[in-house]
Protein backbone atom coordinates (compact mmCIF):
# COMPACT_ATOMS: atom_id res chain seq x y z
CA UNK A 1 0.00 0.00 0.00
CA UNK A 2 1.27 3.13 -0.66
CA UNK A 3 -0.99 6.72 -0.56
CA UNK A 4 -3.12 4.32 1.12
CA UNK A 5 -1.42 4.33 4.11
CA UNK A 6 -2.74 8.45 4.88
CA UNK A 7 -5.90 7.24 4.50
CA UNK A 8 -5.79 4.29 6.78
CA UNK A 9 -3.31 6.52 9.47
CA UNK A 10 -6.26 9.49 9.78
CA UNK A 11 -9.02 6.70 10.00
CA UNK A 12 -6.87 4.99 13.00
CA UNK A 13 -6.70 8.86 14.76
CA UNK A 14 -10.57 8.88 13.81
CA UNK A 15 -10.95 5.87 16.64
CA UNK A 16 -8.08 7.88 19.04
CA UNK A 17 -10.98 7.99 21.81
CA UNK A 18 -11.40 4.30 21.59
CA UNK A 19 -7.46 3.50 21.82
CA UNK A 20 -6.96 5.43 24.08
CA UNK A 21 -9.84 5.07 26.81
CA UNK A 22 -10.85 8.90 25.90
CA UNK A 23 -7.37 10.76 26.70
CA UNK A 24 -6.50 11.64 22.96
CA UNK A 25 -9.67 13.39 20.91
CA UNK A 26 -10.88 11.69 17.44
CA UNK A 27 -9.04 13.79 14.71
CA UNK A 28 -7.42 15.74 17.46
CA UNK A 29 -3.93 17.31 15.75
CA UNK A 30 -2.05 15.37 18.70
CA UNK A 31 -3.99 11.69 17.57
CA UNK A 32 -3.34 12.73 13.75
CA UNK A 33 0.71 13.45 14.79
CA UNK A 34 1.06 10.16 16.71
CA UNK A 35 -1.26 8.02 14.09
CA UNK A 36 0.67 9.33 11.25
CA UNK A 37 4.14 9.16 12.73
CA UNK A 38 3.87 5.36 14.24
CA UNK A 39 1.96 4.51 10.98
CA UNK A 40 5.02 5.28 8.69
CA UNK A 41 7.39 4.27 11.04
CA UNK A 42 8.42 0.83 9.39
CA UNK A 43 8.56 2.24 6.07
CA UNK A 44 11.86 4.61 7.41
CA UNK A 45 13.70 1.45 6.47
CA UNK A 46 13.74 2.78 3.30
CA UNK A 47 16.21 5.39 4.66
CA UNK A 48 19.32 3.57 5.35
CA UNK A 49 18.57 1.55 2.16
CA UNK A 50 18.66 4.66 0.00
CA UNK A 51 21.74 6.49 1.70
CA UNK A 52 23.44 3.23 0.96
CA UNK A 53 24.15 1.70 4.68
CA UNK A 54 21.34 -1.49 4.18
CA UNK A 55 20.92 -3.55 1.14
CA UNK A 56 17.77 -3.30 -0.87
CA UNK A 57 16.55 -6.81 1.34
CA UNK A 58 16.68 -5.10 4.66
CA UNK A 59 13.40 -3.26 3.37
CA UNK A 60 10.23 -5.29 5.10
CA UNK A 61 12.35 -7.25 7.15
CA UNK A 62 12.83 -5.72 11.19
CA UNK A 63 10.04 -2.68 11.17
CA UNK A 64 7.59 -5.12 9.96
CA UNK A 65 7.98 -7.81 12.60
CA UNK A 66 5.59 -7.71 15.78
CA UNK A 67 8.49 -7.42 18.24
CA UNK A 68 9.04 -3.72 16.15
CA UNK A 69 5.48 -2.57 16.68
CA UNK A 70 6.48 -4.22 21.01
CA UNK A 71 9.67 -2.73 21.25
CA UNK A 72 7.91 0.75 19.95
CA UNK A 73 4.86 0.49 21.99
CA UNK A 74 7.02 -0.75 25.13
CA UNK A 75 9.34 2.59 24.64
CA UNK A 76 6.63 4.83 24.42
CA UNK A 77 4.06 3.06 27.40
CA UNK A 78 6.45 5.06 30.12
CA UNK A 79 5.99 8.24 29.21
CA UNK A 80 2.61 8.02 27.59
CA UNK A 81 0.26 5.01 27.23
CA UNK A 82 -2.27 6.46 25.40
CA UNK A 83 0.53 7.76 22.91
CA UNK A 84 1.86 3.73 23.45
CA UNK A 85 -1.76 2.24 22.78
CA UNK A 86 -2.10 4.73 19.59
CA UNK A 87 1.28 3.85 18.14
CA UNK A 88 1.14 -0.22 18.61
CA UNK A 89 -2.54 -0.08 17.05
CA UNK A 90 -0.86 2.02 14.39
CA UNK A 91 1.92 -0.17 13.08
CA UNK A 92 0.10 -3.66 13.53
CA UNK A 93 -2.69 -1.82 10.96
CA UNK A 94 0.26 -0.92 8.92
CA UNK A 95 1.51 -4.29 8.78
CA UNK A 96 -2.18 -5.47 7.97
CA UNK A 97 -2.48 -2.83 4.96
CA UNK A 98 0.97 -4.63 3.45
CA UNK A 99 0.34 -7.93 4.21
CA UNK A 100 -2.03 -7.99 0.78
CA UNK A 101 1.78 -7.11 -1.23
CA UNK A 102 3.04 -10.97 -2.53
CA UNK A 103 6.50 -9.29 -0.74
CA UNK A 104 4.88 -10.78 2.71
CA UNK A 105 5.76 -9.55 6.15
CA UNK A 106 7.95 -11.59 8.47
CA UNK A 107 5.82 -10.98 11.37
CA UNK A 108 7.33 -13.31 13.85
CA UNK A 109 11.27 -12.21 13.96
CA UNK A 110 13.47 -13.33 15.07
CA UNK A 111 11.61 -16.55 16.15
CA UNK A 112 11.17 -17.98 11.95
CA UNK A 113 12.23 -15.85 8.70
CA UNK A 114 9.13 -17.25 7.14
CA UNK A 115 6.69 -14.59 5.39
CA UNK A 116 3.53 -13.58 5.97
CA UNK A 117 1.56 -12.63 2.67
CA UNK A 118 -2.32 -12.83 0.95
CA UNK A 119 -0.71 -12.21 -1.95
CA UNK A 120 -3.77 -10.10 -3.71
CA UNK A 121 -1.20 -7.56 -5.87
CA UNK A 122 2.07 -7.72 -6.36
CA UNK A 123 4.96 -6.00 -4.75
CA UNK A 124 6.92 -3.46 -7.04
CA UNK A 125 9.70 -2.62 -5.53
CA UNK A 126 10.34 0.61 -3.74
CA UNK A 127 10.32 4.22 -4.05
CA UNK A 128 10.57 5.04 -7.65
CA UNK A 129 8.82 5.53 -10.64
CA UNK A 130 8.21 2.41 -11.40
CA UNK A 131 6.84 1.20 -8.28
CA UNK A 132 4.11 3.75 -8.43
CA UNK A 133 3.21 2.79 -11.59
CA UNK A 134 3.08 -1.32 -11.44
CA UNK A 135 1.39 -0.85 -7.90
CA UNK A 136 -1.89 1.15 -9.60
CA UNK A 137 -1.98 -0.86 -12.92
CA UNK A 138 -3.11 -3.86 -10.10
CA UNK A 139 -6.89 -4.08 -9.06
CA UNK A 140 -6.44 -4.41 -5.17
CA UNK A 141 -4.53 -1.56 -5.05
CA UNK A 142 -7.74 0.43 -5.72
CA UNK A 143 -9.95 -1.83 -3.97
CA UNK A 144 -8.45 -1.44 -0.69
CA UNK A 145 -6.58 2.02 -0.93
CA UNK A 146 -9.90 3.49 -2.81
CA UNK A 147 -11.79 2.04 0.09
CA UNK A 148 -9.44 3.15 3.06
CA UNK A 149 -10.26 6.78 1.69
CA UNK A 150 -13.89 5.58 0.97
CA UNK A 151 -14.00 4.88 4.77
CA UNK A 152 -11.94 7.76 5.73
CA UNK A 153 -14.87 9.87 4.43
CA UNK A 154 -17.28 7.85 6.36
CA UNK A 155 -15.53 8.49 9.66
CA UNK A 156 -15.25 12.44 8.86
CA UNK A 157 -19.03 12.69 8.23
CA UNK A 158 -19.87 10.34 11.40
CA UNK A 159 -17.43 12.33 13.35
CA UNK A 160 -18.75 15.68 11.95
CA UNK A 161 -15.04 17.05 10.78
CA UNK A 162 -13.78 18.91 7.61
CA UNK A 163 -15.51 18.29 5.25
CA UNK A 164 -18.30 17.77 7.09
CA UNK A 165 -18.33 20.67 9.71
CA UNK B 1 -5.84 -1.16 -19.05
CA UNK B 2 -8.97 -2.64 -21.37
CA UNK B 3 -11.09 0.62 -22.83
CA UNK B 4 -14.43 -0.89 -21.69
CA UNK B 5 -12.50 -1.32 -17.66
CA UNK B 6 -12.96 2.52 -16.70
CA UNK B 7 -16.53 2.82 -17.92
CA UNK B 8 -17.64 -0.15 -16.47
CA UNK B 9 -16.44 1.71 -12.82
CA UNK B 10 -18.52 4.73 -13.37
CA UNK B 11 -21.59 2.62 -13.27
CA UNK B 12 -19.94 0.66 -10.29
CA UNK B 13 -18.69 3.49 -8.83
CA UNK B 14 -22.62 4.69 -8.68
CA UNK B 15 -23.59 1.82 -7.04
CA UNK B 16 -21.23 1.99 -4.70
CA UNK B 17 -22.00 6.18 -3.76
CA UNK B 18 -25.68 5.44 -4.05
CA UNK B 19 -25.28 2.34 -0.95
CA UNK B 20 -22.86 4.66 1.06
CA UNK B 21 -25.42 7.24 0.91
CA UNK B 22 -27.98 5.32 2.09
CA UNK B 23 -26.10 3.53 4.96
CA UNK B 24 -24.50 6.73 6.26
CA UNK B 25 -26.27 9.51 5.71
CA UNK B 26 -28.09 10.82 8.73
CA UNK B 27 -31.81 12.88 7.57
CA UNK B 28 -30.56 16.07 9.92
CA UNK B 29 -27.09 16.31 8.01
CA UNK B 30 -27.89 15.73 4.36
CA UNK B 31 -24.81 15.66 2.06
CA UNK B 32 -24.47 18.71 0.36
CA UNK B 33 -23.88 18.37 -3.74
CA UNK B 34 -19.93 19.07 -2.92
CA UNK B 35 -19.88 15.75 -0.70
CA UNK B 36 -21.78 14.02 -3.36
CA UNK B 37 -19.03 14.42 -5.73
CA UNK B 38 -16.35 13.84 -3.64
CA UNK B 39 -18.19 10.33 -2.47
CA UNK B 40 -18.97 9.95 -6.18
CA UNK B 41 -14.57 10.25 -6.87
CA UNK B 42 -13.92 8.44 -3.86
CA UNK B 43 -16.41 5.47 -5.30
CA UNK B 44 -15.01 5.81 -8.59
CA UNK B 45 -11.06 4.78 -7.05
CA UNK B 46 -12.77 1.11 -5.62
CA UNK B 47 -14.91 0.69 -8.37
CA UNK B 48 -11.65 0.99 -10.61
CA UNK B 49 -10.18 -2.04 -9.00
CA UNK B 50 -13.09 -3.96 -9.18
CA UNK B 51 -13.28 -3.34 -12.81
CA UNK B 52 -9.82 -4.08 -12.99
CA UNK B 53 -9.95 -7.68 -11.41
CA UNK B 54 -12.20 -8.72 -14.30
CA UNK B 55 -9.53 -6.57 -16.94
CA UNK B 56 -7.22 -9.54 -18.26
CA UNK B 57 -4.44 -6.69 -18.55
CA UNK B 58 -4.77 -6.01 -14.66
CA UNK B 59 -3.82 -9.76 -14.15
CA UNK B 60 -0.88 -9.66 -16.88
CA UNK B 61 0.54 -6.70 -14.78
CA UNK B 62 0.42 -8.90 -11.54
CA UNK B 63 1.77 -11.83 -13.11
CA UNK B 64 4.81 -9.41 -14.81
CA UNK B 65 5.73 -7.99 -11.59
CA UNK B 66 5.50 -11.33 -9.70
CA UNK B 67 8.70 -12.49 -11.50
CA UNK B 68 11.02 -9.43 -10.77
CA UNK B 69 12.73 -9.76 -7.42
CA UNK B 70 13.15 -5.87 -6.64
CA UNK B 71 15.87 -6.83 -3.76
CA UNK B 72 18.56 -9.11 -6.03
CA UNK B 73 21.07 -6.50 -4.91
CA UNK B 74 23.34 -6.57 -8.79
Amino acid sequence: MQAGHFAVALVISSYAPELTGGKVDAFSIESIAVALAAHQLPNLDGIPIMLGWAKKAFHCTWSHSLLFALIVGLILLPFNAAWASLSFTSIIIHFLADMPSSVGLPLLLPFTKKRFTLNLWADTGILDWESFKGTYLQAWTWILEGGAFLFLFIRAYQEAVWPFV
Amino acid sequence: MLKRTPVIAIFIAALIAAVAVYFIEVPERPFTFGHLILLYILSYSVALGIALYFDPRSQETKEKYLKINFYEEK
